[in-house]
């Protein structure tokens, strides 16, 4: 047979078996039936005990569902922290905060399903907090937040009781984090014939044990830390979601995720630029939802007396604070970011001191520099030169590091600092903080759960080691300790009165900066979420999360 | 010719022993405490200790090598950090992935670039000509990343001809499972769909046709270059004489035996295409190797660095070492020698 | 240099390649003159301006003049193009030569290590180098310059080889002139032809990779006016920053393609065995 004749013979019979059927089946999904969500980050841990990482705990939560959650964005700032019911539906604290009586939902079906009872909720728990768990993951990063639990009681199928080794009046923020979504006993089961850690984390990669909206449906819905499709779960108590697949998709340039949204290739994405949000908000075919996110960027001065930082001086740090004008910064972000002068952000529903700035943040820019100048003269340390830390990728309260750097480099300079900027990777500051090897460090925190304490005791606080001496936390870039700071954190974090609270973080605040001056609140970032203006019902919660179990497309 | 043969594989012995060598020192070579990459930044020093134990990293440089090639000739290259999950599972993603796009790319460049070579050479000088080598010229000189900018921003931002990235779309192929890794295959064989076919070709068309812009360039040169030489050789002219027609003298006679330099083109064009991978991978958000590289690097998560770098160079090697032996075969002075 | 004019006449596309890096180089050299603000001057408040008078071609994410940094961009690429360049011109040919010249084991050994750099697609090689040794400019330098030497080893070693059996070269053996100086004054100035072409277009190939590096985040200070970051810088940063992206990709298609088409006429008229074709 002449060559080509034979091969487009093959071609056509190629086409020919593809046509007529008989493979494996497959279904087109209708549009109107999946959303496309694009994520800035990748999908790597799947396990709520083990996540911390923005793309997996969004996944995570579409999934797993914890007893108490936290409330929607509904505009305006919250004042006293509230939290709805979830898989609890009501709940009792006595002892001075410290007894937590939770009476579960009914009818609670996990998606392999298991019944949500107490004992399955004790069970999830104890996976979170006990030292060698059978069924643990290889890292449970915030189990911390809760260690302080000292016993669970079932006390009937629907009612579990904690109690909690002190008081403690932030349980219920700590009990709405996605650590303490309540995974399936069967699941843990499983997990427990699983003998090493790691797959035991990457068994919930395949396979799902929540009560949310959302599941994996099958092992092969995992393609990696780029894709995932999620199912929407018959038998959600809260009704069936409308729209029956997510498919999340990792795009982690802003570029990209701007395009594919405006050209309507996907229907859900987080974080665009600031600089994009103007065309956005005026564009018919998106909804663009911005929000006063819980997040603070802050430049950090390291005060371990021990290194020989001119930082380790007060004047000098005063010095900085002066120096530093935060009109530009906030210019950086087009408007999407408000000056902090204080810990904790302005959207933080109480501890914050409103009209309160600190005595380096009320001069006027002449006498600032004039004073910080003079300051840093009488420091001996004119002339000296400084590293100052910054990380290499942008983080949702940092969008522009490299550029905020800089302009922290350059309004140093008239008052006799120069600054080297040196960007690390995120993995290589970890390291760096506990060693305290760096003067300067530019960086931020986003709030966990909404408390106070969340800022105050990571950032400016500390532990004992080994040998029961206090040193700084493993987040506290500043190194700085302080054993009345330390008292004030423990007194508030422990008073049950809110208002009492309140008035205690804001004091801490009003004291804390003009005695110590560990570091420079520079500004808190809004966030973003945008989707097809056609998508209706996305819930957005005060931990910056996003539901879609009542999302639904308008005709 | 069989001495040949032998001594050609051979030397690729050592070759492949420095590979896992210079992939295997790659993890201590890489900046960062590989733990604290792991725990993040909520670390303690417990934990990482702890972790240093569970990865081998407390042994001795000699015993981690040992350990290093024998888990890799069992098909262990240890998991990732960030994921947890073997880093064989994610290669058997990304290799498929990577191919791919290059045998796109490749297929693409082969067609376009001889035809273009070939007409280019039936008429030198001539307009068609000079186009053709100006085309030639600015593709080799083009950054693939920014035409893969322009062409995405045309056709898939203004146009909405081809989609943006990705293999497919998973929002209307939510339940498609890759059997081969290769969707191509996955649509006609498996699933046999000329549709979700059609939606793995557009999806593909894109990166393949930037990828494959340097290489068409460079063997449209080359087969030009060649075809002309060939086209004023004796036996042409022969064949002309003869009154064969000018397209069966210019198919049958001139490209044939042009084809082994444009074949070696071909051939070379390969680490290129790994290479420009990367960089056609990371616009186009396509899963593949190349991309696995460099997310590795960003992350400094060094068993999948070592085992992406170990996979490419072996795979450079092996073609290299087909590419010779094929020679072998070809070249008509080993062959005769064979046969005397 | 007679010659080469001669060449320069007759030769069209050398012509215009010449043409384009005079203009480049020109750029280079006056940037400090010609433009009219610094590549480090921000205006306050004046992010991503349109093209006007005052900003001929807009202003940057930081409100910095574009038009002005790519002046000096081009100061900037063609220093790491050309410092790259000649790092892989300067250890390949001394790797290349060392290995034509005394055969044997020397040859064995050097080239072995040659071919195995070569196992590893060199864009790929310059990714793990940077991965290495930190992301700069500077690494990017050493990392394209290494990942370049082979092909300057390989054609050096195949030149000394061809030059070696000459009769010139048995002439001053039998003078018994050491080899350092046999080397040196007979054998490397007679290799300088094949070395320029390929020193000419691998100034182009080191543009591209030193970009692509910088494209996929591996050049360091993303404020260095390099055309290569500056792509980057307006990748990073959405809508506003395609424009950015656009010209800065056209200045580096622009050069490569100039050293390109001067480096295949250079190859043209010093390379005999080419000329042909």
């Amino acid at each position: 047979m002449n060559r080509p004749i034979w091969a487009v013979t093959l071609v056509v019979a190629t086409f020919a078996l593809a046509a007529c059927g008989g493979g494996k089946e497959i279904e087109k999904v209708e549009a109107q039936d999946v959303l496309k969500i694009l994520r800035s980050d990748k999908f790597e841990i799947l396990d709520p005990q083990a996540s911390s990482s923005g793309g997996d705990v969004a996944i995570v939560s579409q999934m797993y569902e914890g007893l108490v959650r936290a409330p929607a964005i509904e505009g305006g700032p919250i004042t006293v922290p509230k939290w709805e019911p979830s898989l609890a539906t009501d709940w009792k604290i006595e002892d001075s905060a410290r007894v937590y009586t939770f009476t579960l939902r009914q009818g609670v079906k996990f998606h392999d399903g298991a019944e949500l009872d107490a004992d399955a909720v004790k069970r999830s728990f104890e996976r979170l907090l006990v030292k060698d768990h059978p069924a643990a993951p290889t890292k449970r990063p915030y189990a911390g937040d809760l260690a302080d639990i000292s016993k669970m009681d079932v006390v009937d199928a629907r009612t579990i009781r904690f109690t909690l080794r002190d008081s403690n009046p932030r349980f219920l923020a700590n009990v709405s984090l996605h650590a303490a979504f309540i995974i399936s006993p069967r699941a843990i089961d499983e997990m427990t014939r699983e003998k090493d850690a790691a797959k035991r984390q990457a068994w919930l990669i395949k396979n799902t044990a929540g009560t949310g909206p959302y599941r994996i449906a099958k092992a092969d819905d995992y393609r990696g830390s780029e894709s995932v499709t999620l199912t929407a779960f018959d038998d959600y108590w809260g009704g069936k979601p409308r729209i029956g697949l997510l498919s999340f998709t990792t795009m982690t340039d802003h570029k990209s995720r701007r395009e594919q949204i405006v050209a309507g290739a996907a229907g859900f994405t987080d974080t665009l630029l600031p600089s994009d949000w103007d065309d956005l908000g005026k564009n018919k075919d998106v909804t663009l939802f911005t929000w006063d996110a819980i997040n603070i960027m802050y430049l950090a001065m390291n005060c371990d007396q021990t290194k020989n930082f001119p930082t380790k001086d007060k004047r000098v740090r005063d010095a900085i604070a002066m120096a530093i004008d935060r009109a530009p910064f906030v210019e950086r972000y087009y408007g999407a970011a408000k000056p902090a002068h204080v810990l904790i952000p302005y959207t933080m529903p109480f501890g914050f001191p409103r009209d309160y700035k600190p005595k380096t943040d009320t001069l006027s820019r002449e006498d600032a520099l004039a004073k910080a100048k003079a300051l840093v003269k009488e420091a001996g340390a004119d002339g000296s030169v400084m590293k100052l830390i910054l990380p290499e990728v942008p983080r949702p309260y940092l969008l522009y590091p490299r550029e905020l750097a800089d302009l922290i480099r350059q309004q140093l300079e008239p008052i006799g600092l120069k600054i080297e900027l040196e960007p690390r990777k995120m993995a290589e500051i970890g390291e760096m903080i506990p060693k305290g090897d760096y003067p300067l460090m530019l960086l931020g925190w986003m709030g966990d759960n909404g408390e106070p304490d969340n800022f105050w005791r990571p950032l400016l606080d500390g532990d004992k080691d080994e040998n029961g001496n206090w040193k700084p936390g493993d987040n506290n870039l500043a190194r700085f300790f302080h054993p009345e700071v330390h008292a004030r954190i423990e007194a508030a974090g422990r008073e049950a009165d809110i208002s009492k609270r309140d008035r205690m973080y804001k004091e801490l605040e009003m004291w804390a900066h003009d005695e110590f001056r560990p570091i420079v609140p520079l500004l808190t970032a809004k966030k973003s979420y945008c989707w097809s203006a056609k998508l209706k019902g996305v819930r957005v919660d005060t931990g910056d999360q996003f539901y879609l179990d009542k999302a639904y497309y308008e005709k | 010719m069989l001495t040949y043969i032998v001594r050609r594989i051979l030397a690729t012995i050592p070759m492949l022993v420095g590979i896992t060598l210079v992939s295997f020192l790659l993890l201590h070579a890489l900046p960062g405490d590989p733990t604290a990459v792991l725990l993040g930044q909520r670390a303690t020093e417990q934990n990482k200790q702890e972790l240093r134990r569970q990865l081998g990293l407390d042994q001795p440089l000699h015993a981690q090598y040992g350990q290093y090639v024998g888990g890799t000739l069992r098909g262990d290259f240890g998991e990732s950090h960030r994921t947890n999950q073997p880093v064989l599972t994610e290669l058997k993603q990304k290799i498929p992935a990577t191919i791919e796009l290059a045998l796109a790319a490749m297929f693409l460049a082969t067609i376009v670039g001889v035809s273009l070579g070939v007409l280019a050479a039936i008429k030198p000088r001539s307009v068609f000509d000079f186009a053709c080598l100006s085309m030639a010229l600015v593709g080799v000189s083009m950054p693939v990343f920014w035409l893969g900018f322009m062409a995405q921003k045309v056709l898939a931002g203004e146009l909405k001809w081809l989609p943006f990235s990705g293999r497919l779309d998973f929002g209307t192929w939510a339940r498609f499972q890759s059997d081969t890794g290769f969707y191509t295959l996955d649509a006609l064989f498996v699933y046999q769909r000329a549709d979700l076919f059609a939606d793995v070709m557009l999806h593909l068309a894109l990166p393949a046709i930037v990828l494959s812009t340097v290489p068409t360039a460079l063997i449209a040169r080359i087969t030009r270059a060649t075809m002309l030489e060939t086209l004023k050789q004796d036996f042409i002219r022969t064949a002309r004489a003869k009154g064969a027609t000018p397209a069966a003298v210019v198919l049958r006679h001139g490209l044939r035996n042009a084809l082994i330099p444009i074949l070696t083109a071909v051939a070379t064009q390969f680490g290129y295409l790994l290479g420009g991978a990367v960089l056609t991978e990371t616009i186009f958000a396509w899963p593949g190797l190349g991309r696995y590289v460099i997310e590795s690097i960003d992350a400094l998560d060094a068993r999948p660095l070592q085992a992406s770098v170990l996979v490419v160079a072996t795979a450079f090697v092996l073609v290299n070492l087909l590419t010779d032996l094929s020679y072998a075969f070809i070249d008509p002075r080993l062959r005769k020698r064979e046969a005397a | 240099m007679k010659d080469f004019v001669r060449f320069l006449k007759t030769h069209r596309p050398a012509q215009f390649g010449l043409a384009l890096i005079a203009l480049v180089m020109a750029a280079a050299v006056f940037a400090g003159v010609i433009s009219p603000f610094g590549p480090m001057e921000a205006v306050p408040n004046a992010f991503f301006l349109k093209p006007s008078t005052t900003h001929w071609l807009g202003t940057d994410s930081q409100g910095r003049d574009l038009f002005s940094r790519l002046l000096h961009g081009a100061r900037y690429t063609l220093l790491v193009a050309l410092a790259a360049t000649t790092l892989s011109l300067l250890t390949g040919s001394l790797v290349g030569a060392l290995a034509g010249y005394f055969g044997r084991w020397v040859d064995m050994l050097l080239m072995r290590c040659v071919d195995f750099m070569m196992s590893f697609p060199s864009f790929l090689l310059a990714c793990v180098a940077v991965a290495i040794l930190g992301k700069s400019l500077e690494n990017l330098i050493w990392a394209v310059g290494i990942a370049g030497a082979p092909s300057f080893a390989r054609q050096v070693r195949a030149e000394v080889l061809r030059l070696r059996s000459l009769e010139f070269v048995e002439a001053a053996h039998s003078l018994g002139y050491s080899h350092w100086r046999i080397l040196g004054r007979h054998i490397l100035p007679n290799c300088l032809s094949p070395v320029i072409v390929l020193g000419t277009l691998g100034m182009g190939g080191s543009i591209l990779s030193v970009a692509g590096l910088a494209f996929l985040g591996l050049g360091g200070d993303p404020f260095v006016p390099e055309w290569g970051l500056m792509l980057k810088l307006g990748w990073d940063q959405s809508t506003h920053g395609a424009f950015q992206v656009g010209i800065a990709g056209a200045c580096i298609l622009v050069t490569v393609l100039g050293f390109n088409l001067f480096g295949d006429g250079l190859r043209d008229w010093l390379d005999p065995r080419s000329r042909t074709r």
